[in-house]
């Protein structure tokens, strides 16, 4: 059996490339910058273990699953604690308030594409965080592109619903 | 109607990467504003640290990724190998005696993977040095300048007897589960199930089910103590080996060239220092294997430390 092994370089340019996409979209999950950044190191530290150096193409799909099955994970398992004040503004800012409702209609938006269907958020985060095309992402999740666009149709359709 | 056209082309730019940094519009900019591209602006994570992070958890756990090919189902790789474990067997059985036998020898790396012999035999470890094993007339010796192992032995016909030779200590085995942890001149064995009979320079005991010792070459003063300990027996199972969790009499002395993982002090801010080793840490806490506490994992906050080195 060989074993193939990612070397340091090889490492730092996926890291790199991929780490703020990574921590992102599962921070958009788990709302909590601590466990996004447990998380983000797992999802990583599993890369590490499973992924092949010699096929660069499919690192980026790679890291969104394990990091998006971790991240759903952690939600199911564990109580979720929002932490809105470390969302995205400063506590002394003038629309503070505004960020803090818009980090809880988010929250929700994310909520509801998990519970309608798992595929809605793997799509918009994939779209949204790692700039996937609809035929990377039929690809990478292993489904039609007719399968797929039917999905996008339904996550779209909840987006509208907030506007 | 017309604004379900606006939300509905909004949603379409929005989702598109190409086009969604140029678009605008009321609906473009809510959107925006709910799934800003920076998600957390006050508190951006440190991906630098994360990254050094990751590389040193890395070193503690095997990796790589078995090579995979489409030659790995063919049918022409299937009698490949089934031809070489035919030859394998033919040949192992040509070639073994009936008493003596040379039987492999373990690796010398820290963290080695767990081995069976003959299916008698299973050993976990979780260091070693200088390890080496022995068959002579259905007895499976093991000796090892240090070790630290679990060892299950069920006895068959081909291995009737285990004993494990460390710092001129000798453990003779009937049939059992213990632990024989062995670093710098002192051993201890504890015993989950089964007897186990430690035999140093000077003096000889004999140790049940749950019962533990500690003792040093030569010395005699030892005595047979109960295992209050039961977490050390589960850590030698799983697949990567974890930390060997002893009683706070005997705490496993660990290295940071052993395990990779940092030594750190910390000052708390109501003045307790805390030795020990980094195991990870985020933005909001700091995880230590504390070795004064029996190598107990535990988090610190990182508004009570005061300062850190």
């Amino acid at each position: 059996m060989v074993v193939v092994r990612m070397t340091d370089t090889e490492f730092d340019q996926v890291y790199q490339k991929h780490a703020p996409a990574v921590y992102r979209s599962v921070m958009r999950i788990v709302n909590n910058t601590a466990v996004a950044e447990d998380l983000v190191q797992d999802t990583f530290l599993r890369f590490l273990q499973k992924a092949d150096p010699k096929r660069p193409e499919v690192h980026k799909a790679f890291l969104f699953q394990i990091s998006h099955n971790l991240a759903v994970d952690n939600l199911k398992k564990f109580s979720r604690v929002n932490n809105y004040d470390d969302l995205h503004m400063k506590p002394d800012d003038k629309d503070h308030l505004a960020e803090t409702e818009h980090a809880i209609l988010r929250d929700k938006v994310i909520h509801k594409m998990l519970q309608t269907h798992p595929r809605y958020a793997e799509i918009f985060l994939m779209r949204l965080d790692y700039d996937m095309t609809y035929d990377e992402i039929s690809a990478a999740l292993k489904i039609p592109k007719r399968t797929l666009m039917r999905h996008a149709e339904g996550l779209k359709k909840i987006l509208r619903e907030i506007l | 109607m017309h604004d379900e056209q606006e939300k509905t082309e909004a949603v379409e730019r929005f989702l598109d990467p190409q086009q969604r940094a140029a678009a605008s519009g009321a609906h473009t900019e809510k959107l925006r504003a709910i799934f800003p591209e920076k998600i957390v602006a006050a508190h951006e994570p440190d991906f630098q640290k994360m990254r050094d992070i990751i590389l040193a958890r890395r070193a503690e756990r095997p990796e790589g990724r078995l090579l995979r090919g489409k030659w790995q189902n063919s049918p022409l790789t299937i009698a490949a190998l089934l031809l070489v474990a035919i030859g394998g067997l033919y040949l192992f059985r040509a070639y073994r005696t009936p008493n003596t036998e040379p039987v492999q020898t373990a690796a010398t790396t820290r963290q080695m993977q767990p081995e069976s012999f003959e299916n008698s035999v299973r050993v976990f470890y979780r260091q070693g040095a200088g390890v080496t094993a022995s068959l002579q007339d259905r007895a499976l010796l093991i000796k090892a300048d240090s070790i630290a192992a679990l060892f299950s032995f069920e006895p068959t016909e081909k291995i009737k007897k285990l004993a494990i030779e460390t710092n001129g200590i000798t453990v003779f085995v009937v049939g059992t589960k213990f632990i024989v942890d062995s670093h710098a001149g002192k051993t201890s064995v504890l015993v989950e199930s089964g007897t186990v009979k430690v035999r140093s320079l000077v003096k000889e005991y004999v140790l049940h089910s749950r019962e533990t010792i500690t003792l040093s070459a030569g010395s005699d003063t030892a005595t047979v103590q109960k295992l209050t300990e039961t977490t050390a027996f589960s850590r030698f199972s799983e697949p990567t080996p974890g930390p060997l969790k002893l009683s706070p009499a005997a705490p496993l002395p660990k290295s940071p060239q052993a395990n990779a993982e940092p030594a750190i002090t910390l000052t708390l801010k109501n003045g307790t220092t805390i030795k020990g080793y980094l195991i990870r840490e985020n933005s909001a806490a700091v995880y230590v294997r504390v070795t004064a506490m029996g190598n107990k994992e535990l988090s610190f906050s990182k508004e009570e430390i005061l300062e850190r080195q």
